[in-house]
């Protein structure tokens, strides 16, 4: 997703890691990071009662992560309206979705808590009994937390006039009901 | 289980643990619903009266119990008088023993020993660092199920509750609340989206198993109606009252009562009872609200005219499906919200384009079929009028949009007064005989009863235990649950 509103900081991560400067043992200069990336570094929401595009706040320069103020403004909130236009009868995901007032609030929401929650496993730091912390239907809630906020955003994303190699709106949506359906199917075996 | 007591039980809550499972069905979506409450994680489970909220929890907490799961929880209904009276200040001081002395039951009925006495506990710190205490000796997490939590019109406590919710859930205490759709209310510390997760509770008709389950229920719960209902009508009419009620259980269940008045269940009959649904259900429960609903009492007015103009618009067009502008819905919001609690409508997306006229964007509500066939031109039913009524796709040039200029701008919608006590509590007990408004209310020798026992209004009786009521002559423990049961859903919405 990241690749596909804003490339060149893909790419640039890309030749980077072919450059003889780049370490793999410790993070670089053009390391992708949740907290700069995706989610904004600076956690000190823009004053709402300044405009978003004023000099005030365009001193620092744009705000490129993924769901930070700008990008969303001008990309992902337009195609999360856009996603709630289309009809959801095949798809439980995007009627969620479709229900929500504050659709990208949502999706900010469940990511922030997901990506604690993933991480702790990862971190191995839960000192008391992690069974009964990750039980099944705790981790089958979550998985499809997960593949649900993705893969709305992803196929949201699709509809941006700004996004690059995107795909059809309607391939986008079959992908979307397709991978619901994979999920649905996977986790009742 | 006579026919009498089943009509009384209008609430998940009333069943006992027996009769709870053979009363439900629970589709594969509502086990989605139940699989979240299960989950860890804070969860707020939203939908009108009578969508289900309380059975998912109680499905949710039967299946904990039942299971080897190391879960342990407790489902708690703050149906508790005090908290519905208790100001901002108070409510805590109320809430936290309360729901203390209910985990303290809880144990003891499993049998678990804890060195805490729950009993005391009186503050927040003290309730969470017992419940931890508890979760690491069983090596068990714990879900906490509020049902019951909030109601529109009283919701100077909410920001109380909301603030012990976030305080309270950790990574082994999972908070889970039910709430109404109107509940906007949550308090400064509490954050709408990263505090929790919001589960709809509401049946939706683009559910793929939204006809299965209104068919099941049918040919379960009202084998009287399956039985009698013509061939042709027969196939469709588990789908045709389940939009009717707009998937709401307990309307679906007055519906079926309505219906089995009549000796054969045809497709007039179905009309019938559609009028019927609409001016013995929906606008008698506008007129219940009137002593309930607090400081928005004033804006029933505004809500009666609301569901007139679009039950007009819709009737014309033959559609169940509309848009409305955000501007009219933010200024208006707790009139639609009241349309929604009462089963007018229910909202089914929060944002989609004004594409007849372009104009911007807002929510899409359906209407319940009742008031809309009532306003159907001719209002003759026939199979292609209940398809065209039913439609979940609408061609745009079809779809009834209310665009900033529209005629529900000239709502006048009046400030809602301060919050005061609820007008209900004053009301003389009389006032709860069965009627259209109050189907679930008390019989003319219960009200004798109670009267001549010196209970006069609503509020004397709900301070009042079973065990008191059923000392009144005439009065048995079936007759005291049911005035109470009365009583509660007269004050509790």
């Amino acid at each position: 997703m990241l690749a596909r509103i804003d490339p060149m900081r893909v790419i640039a991560a890309s030749k980077n890691q072919m450059d003889d400067s780049y370490e793999a043992g410790k993070p670089n200069e053009s390391s992708i990071a949740w907290a700069a990336d995706i989610f904004s570094k600076d956690k000190t929401p823009i004053d709402i009662n300044k405009k978003l595009w004023s000099n005030d706040i365009l001193k620092k320069g744009v705000e490129r992560s993924l769901l930070g103020w700008h990008v969303s403004n001008v990309i992902v909130e337009p195609c999360l309206l856009w996603l709630s236009d289309q009809d959801s009868v095949d798809s439980k995901w995007l009627k969620e979705c479709s229900s929500k007032d504050d659709k990208l609030g949502w999706i900010k929401g469940h990511f922030t808590r997901l990506y604690s929650t993933f991480s702790k496993g990862i971190h191995a730091e839960y000192l008391i009994d992690d069974r009964s912390m990750f039980d099944r239907e705790t981790i089958l809630q979550q998985m499809n937390d997960l593949l649900m906020t993705v893969f709305l955003l992803a196929t949201a994303l699709h509809s941006s006039p700004l996004a690059s190699r995107a795909l059809s709106m309607e391939k986008a949506i079959e992908l979307l009901t397709r991978a619901e359906k994979q999920f649905e199917q996977r986790k009742l075996t | 289980m006579n026919a009498i007591d089943s009509d009384i039980r209008i609430a998940a809550e009333e069943y006992s643990e027996k009769e709870f499972s053979s009363h439900h069905v629970f589709t594969t979506s509502d086990e989605t619903i139940i699989r979240r409450l299960i989950a860890a994680g804070p969860v707020l489970l939203r939908g009108p009266r009578g969508s289900g909220k309380s059975a998912y929890m109680l499905a949710a907490h039967k299946k904990i119990r039942s299971s080897e799961a190391s879960i342990f929880s407790v489902y708690i209904s703050l149906r508790y008088f005090p908290l519905l009276t208790a100001n901002a200040d108070e409510y805590l001081t109320i809430l936290i023993p309360f729901v203390a002395e209910q985990i303290q039951k809880e144990l003891q009925e499993h049998q678990i020993k804890n060195d805490r006495n729950f009993k005391a506990i009186s503050t927040l710190t003290e309730l969470r660092s017992s419940l931890d205490d508890i979760g690491v000796q069983e090596q068990k997490r714990i879900v906490l199920l509020f049902d019951d939590v909030a109601h529109i019109g009283r919701e100077v406590s909410l920001s109380g509750f909301f603030g012990f919710f976030r305080t309270l859930s950790s990574s082994v205490i999972s908070c889970k609340a039910a709430i109404y759709p109107g509940v906007t209310k949550f308090g400064a510390r509490f954050d709408f989206y990263n505090d929790a997760t919001v589960v709809e509770a509401q049946r939706d008709e683009r559910s793929p198993d939204f006809q299965e389950f209104f068919d099941t229920l049918l040919k379960n719960h009202h084998p009287n109606i399956y039985d009698r209902a013509d061939s042709k009508l027969l196939p469709q009419l588990g789908l045709l009252l389940g939009r009717t009620v707009l998937g709401n259980v307990r309307a679906f269940n007055w519906l079926c009562r309505h219906l089995s008045t009549y000796q054969l269940i045809s497709l007039q009959s179905f009309g019938d009872s559609l009028k019927s649904y609409a001016s013995s259900s929906l606008y008698p429960a506008l007129d219940e609200l009137e002593t309930k609903l607090g400081s928005y009492a004033s804006l029933l007015n505004v809500a009666r005219d609301l569901a007139e103009i679009i039950s007009k618009d819709c009737g014309r067009r033959k559609v169940n499906s509309m848009i409305v502008h955000r501007d009219h819905v933010q200024r208006m919001g707790k009139v639609f919200e009241i349309l929604e609690y009462t089963g007018f409508i229910a909202k089914r997306e929060a944002s989609r384009s004004l594409l007849r006229s372009g104009t911007g964007r807002g929510p899409r509500y359906v209407l319940s079929l009742g008031p809309l066939f009532e306003n159907v031109p001719g209002s003759t039913m026939s199979y292609d009028l209940a398809h065209s009524m039913t439609r979940v796709n609408v061609e745009k040039d079809e779809l009834v949009e209310y665009e900033p200029l529209s005629e529900i701008k000239n709502l006048i919608y009046p400030e809602p007064t301060a919050e005061t006590l609820l007008d209900v509590l004053n009301l003389s007990i009389d006032k709860l005989k069965t009627s259209n408004a109050i189907p679930y209310g008390l019989t003319d020798l219960m009200i004798n009863a109670l009267q001549l026992g010196g209970y006069k209004t609503v509020e004397d009786v709900v301070r009042v235990s079973v065990e008191t009521l059923d000392e009144l002559p005439q009065i048995g423990e079936a007759k005291a649950r049911r005035i109470r049961n009365a009583v509660e859903q007269a004050i509790w919405m």
